[in-house]
């Protein structure tokens, strides 16, 4: 590789260093807020004084999170057992169906791929969604969250590509070694597919981890919240109070008022919510980078 | 190999069913563990309620309630205890207050409404169930209800039925406010004394020498100190800071009865939009002379609630306006600062009168509704009925507020304490207690803010006050109003804004002018209309 050193390309390079100096400086400030606060004493926060360091370096906001609040670890729990369910099964579901749907010779295959399209573009709204879940049974139940979620018609067809693309002169020879369809898929399409399976993995996991408003409809019963549900209502106390107050509310307003989870417990939860996807992601990164160009190249 | 790799997929895939039908399988045994409520019920409360000659049947209800702080279980003492007294059987939801109108709204529209909501605390929304009949006119059984009636005296009762109407009919049992906790000034008296300050000013030229004072001691000092928020929030608490100095009635959107539309004994008692008098400009001329003097924090437009707090730590914020209680929680918080409030509205000399105390009901616009499905179930009804109006008495309300005399209270020279290191928000989330309908009056002799709250009552009370005026209107009239004022509210705060700090020029006329006529063009003289027709 030639390494140009030109006027312009090194001014191009030291332009482009800039830019993304600045962008990690505007990306980690507030990560780097959060964990100060979450490491501070609350006199010194309320002072204003944490900023980037934490002042009066403090471990009580974690102690109240993980051995006083009875909510926190609790949906915390929950959080992890619906993510790993729901992206087990999604992906599981997700791979089944693109890789029939991958094929030219399936049959209604047209209608199949109509039918799942239609709703990336139409939703069919709250209100039937709701109907639904509650006829088929799984109001307060992790089900209602991960069931009519099963499958993204996005993902589906990121998959769909890329199963496309995959060599038939490999599944040929696996059906040559005497593969059913089924055998051909799990034996030698999925093992050699494992980076965008990761991919839509990673992003399935995402999407369930920072979930919260299918479980606000459907989960009747605080002990069953994802994090994301406790941590917004953590999170939404100081504008609740003001907006109750606003409205005359008072005494309400001042209930709340008075008893708002410090700020260093709600960054606490912060820190807490984000841990386990910066924990996950340098173990599938590899895999990301591949799977994140899927489809993106023809032939 | 191969049936070692379909044992393994196989077993995953019997794994995650597994893990979901356990899901579903708890929740259907943790809703009938719900509904049962009571599986372990102290005998002496089974006994006392199958005593009871009218609780021979157990009646099954829906109840969703949006409590202030997450319980920790349901069912708890409060639902297990109240289920037994009154043999009812309750699926009882707790939904956090952050849910907002969201999951009531999908209940409602999908049908799926429950029978008894205690602790509503959206006005908007039940005047729109009632109309559209989702809502059992409660006031049609007043009757029923005498201990609840003994709440109210008979001027106050009036005014229940006059602002909770919906076409005529009550639809809603409000909570009683049973403390009078004005907002008036709070202020550092230490930092007013180190500035020279003796005591707190009485008119507004008084005021701004002082805040210069401050300033002057102190170049830390950010002028009058404003709580922040969410949009137009900083603005609106900065004009309620001296709406009873110009006599302009602040925005609570209706809720406590004011709406800024009333009959103006300034302009002799001629209806009046408040934003729109001269006085309101008044209030913005003497507003945007502090701003500029940097008599007023600079940022009170966009900050926050954090802001406002960390100023009231570190000494930045001498005063502001807020509720005399707040007093208490700031001396705790810091014990090196002197907080104390004024005893009374600075007044002004341009307008040349008394400040005016606006007063709403004694009651907010938050509390208990009922399904329309519960008029054909009359059994269901009576029980619920029964609850309230015993909720209603002094065994009630001390039920309800404080809980179990032994378990999560205590007698103390005759007054309710919470037992070892509990609180309110403790016996709410551990327990399910919270106060109901109104505050039990032994209980709150024992609140710290009583004593202040006592002392302030009379000062507050004896200032000339104006009580709100009912506007009823029609469903179409309250659509309109409701859409036409929420453009104009957003004109009156961005221009109040923009006049304030300076952008504007509130002197001018012609700047005055136009601002009245964007106030018309939003739809003011829409709403004047309905509220002429209104309040006639």
């Amino acid at each position: 590789m030639v390494k140009d050193t030109t006027f312009g390309s090194r001014a191009l390079d030291t332009v482009v260093h800039v830019v993304m100096v600045l962008v990690i400086i505007v990306t980690l400030f507030p990560v780097l807020h959060i964990v100060a606060v979450s490491f501070s004493d609350p006199q010194s926060i309320a002072e204003g004084k944490a900023s980037l360091l934490p002042s009066g370096f403090n471990l009580s906001a974690y102690r109240t999170i993980l051995f006083e609040d009875v909510h926190i670890p609790r949906s915390f729990l929950n959080s992890i057992c619906i993510t790993a369910a729901g992206t087990v099964l999604n992906v599981i579901i997700t791979t089944l169906v693109a890789y029939a749907l991958s094929k030219k010779d399936l049959l209604f295959r047209g209608f199949f791929m109509t039918y799942i399209v239609i709703p990336m573009f139409f939703g069919g709204g709250m209100i039937p969604l709701f109907l639904v879940v509650k006829s088929l049974g799984m109001i307060n139940s992790y089900a209602s969250l991960i069931v009519p979620y099963l499958i993204s018609p996005w993902w589906l067809i990121i998959m769909i590509s890329f199963f496309r693309t995959f060599p038939q002169e490999l599944e040929e020879a696996a059906k040559c070694d005497g593969c059913n369809d089924f055998g051909t898929l799990i034996r030698v399409v999925l093992p050699l597919s494992m980076a965008s399976v990761a991919t839509i993995g990673l992003f399935y996991a995402v999407s369930y981890w920072n979930a919260f408003f299918p479980a606000l409809m459907y989960l009747n019963d605080f002990s069953k919240y994802p994090l994301q549900l406790i941590l917004r209502d953590i999170v939404l106390q100081n504008s609740l109070a003001d907006q109750l107050a606003s409205q005359g509310n008072a005494e309400l307003a001042r209930d709340l008022q008075s008893s708002i989870t410090p700020q260093s417990v709600q960054y606490a939860t912060l820190v807490i919510s984000i841990v386990p996807m910066v924990v996950v992601y340098p173990f599938i990164q590899k895999y990301f980078v591949k799977g994140i160009m899927i489809g993106s190249l023809k032939g | 190999m191969r049936n070692s790799k379909w044992m393994t997929a196989g077993a995953a895939g019997l794994a995650v069913a597994a893990v979901l039908s356990a899901c579903s399988g708890g929740a259907k045994s943790n809703g009938s563990a719900s509904g049962n409520g009571g599986s372990s019920p102290s005998g002496s409360a089974a006994a006392s309620s199958s005593a009871s000659p009218d609780a021979e049947k157990t009646i099954s209800l829906k109840v969703v309630s949006q409590t202030k702080y997450a319980p920790n279980s349901v069912p708890n003492e409060y639902t297990k205890r109240t289920q037994e007294k009154f043999n009812m059987k309750w699926d009882y939801q707790a939904i956090p207050l952050s849910a907002g109108m969201d999951k009531y709204n999908v209940m409602f529209a999908s049908g799926d409404y429950p029978d008894f909501i205690p602790n509503m605390n959206q006005w908007n929304a039940v005047r729109k169930w009632a109309a559209a009949g989702y809502l059992l006119p409660i006031g049609d059984y007043f009757d029923k209800l005498p201990n609840y009636r003994k709440l109210y005296t008979d001027d106050q009762w009036k005014m229940l039925q006059d602002f909770t109407s919906v076409n005529g009919k009550v639809y809603m049992l409000p909570f009683i406010t049973t403390t009078y906790d004005p907002q008036t000034w709070l202020y550092r008296k230490d930092l007013f004394d180190k500035a020279g300050i003796a005591e707190f000013p009485k008119t507004t030229d008084e005021l701004t020498d002082a805040l210069q004072k401050l300033k002057a001691a102190d170049p830390n000092f950010i002028g009058i100190g404003v709580r922040g928020g969410s949009g137009n929030t900083g603005v609106k608490n900065l004009l309620i800071s001296f709406s009873n100095t110009f006599r302009v009635p602040p925005d609570f959107s209706g809720s406590t009865g004011w709406t800024s539309f009333w009959h103006d004994p300034d302009y002799d008692n001629k209806l009046v939009f408040a934003p729109a008098t001269d006085k309101q400009r008044a209030m913005l001329e003497y507003l945007a002379k502090l701003y500029k003097a940097g008599l007023v924090q600079k940022d009170f437009a966009t900050s926050t609630e954090d802001q406002f707090n960390q100023n009231r730590q570190n000494g930045k914020d001498a005063l502001d306006f807020q509720w005399v209680s707040q007093i208490v929680s700031l001396e705790k918080q810091n014990e090196g600062a002197d907080w104390d409030y004024a005893k009374g509205f600075v007044s002004d000399a341009g307008i040349g009168k008394n400040p005016l105390m606006f007063k709403g009901p004694d009651f907010a616009l938050y509390g208990s509704i009922f399904s329309n499905k519960l008029a054909d179930q009359p059994d269901k009804l009576d029980r619920l009925l029964k609850y309230i109006d015993w909720a209603s008495t002094p065994e009630g309300t001390l039920f309800n507020q404080m809980g179990v005399e032994g378990l999560t209270y205590e007698m103390k020279d005759g007054l309710p304490v919470y037992k070892d290191d509990l609180d309110r928000k403790k016996v709410l989330e551990q327990y399910g207690f919270d106060y109901y309908i109104t505050k039990n009056d032994d209980a709150l002799k024992t609140d710290p803010t009583y004593a202040i709250d006592q002392e302030a009552a009379p000062i507050f009370k004896a200032i000339d006050t104006v009580l709100a005026e009912n506007a009823p209107m029609s469903d179409e009239d309250t659509d309109t109003v409701n859409t036409v004022m929420t453009g104009v509210w957003n004109e009156v705060y961005q221009f109040a804004t923009k006049a304030i700090m300076g952008v504007v020029d509130v002197n001018d006329d012609k700047v005055w002018q136009g601002y009245l006529s964007d106030l018309n063009k939003v739809g003011l003289d829409k709403a004047m209309a309905i509220y002429q027709k209104a309040m006639p």
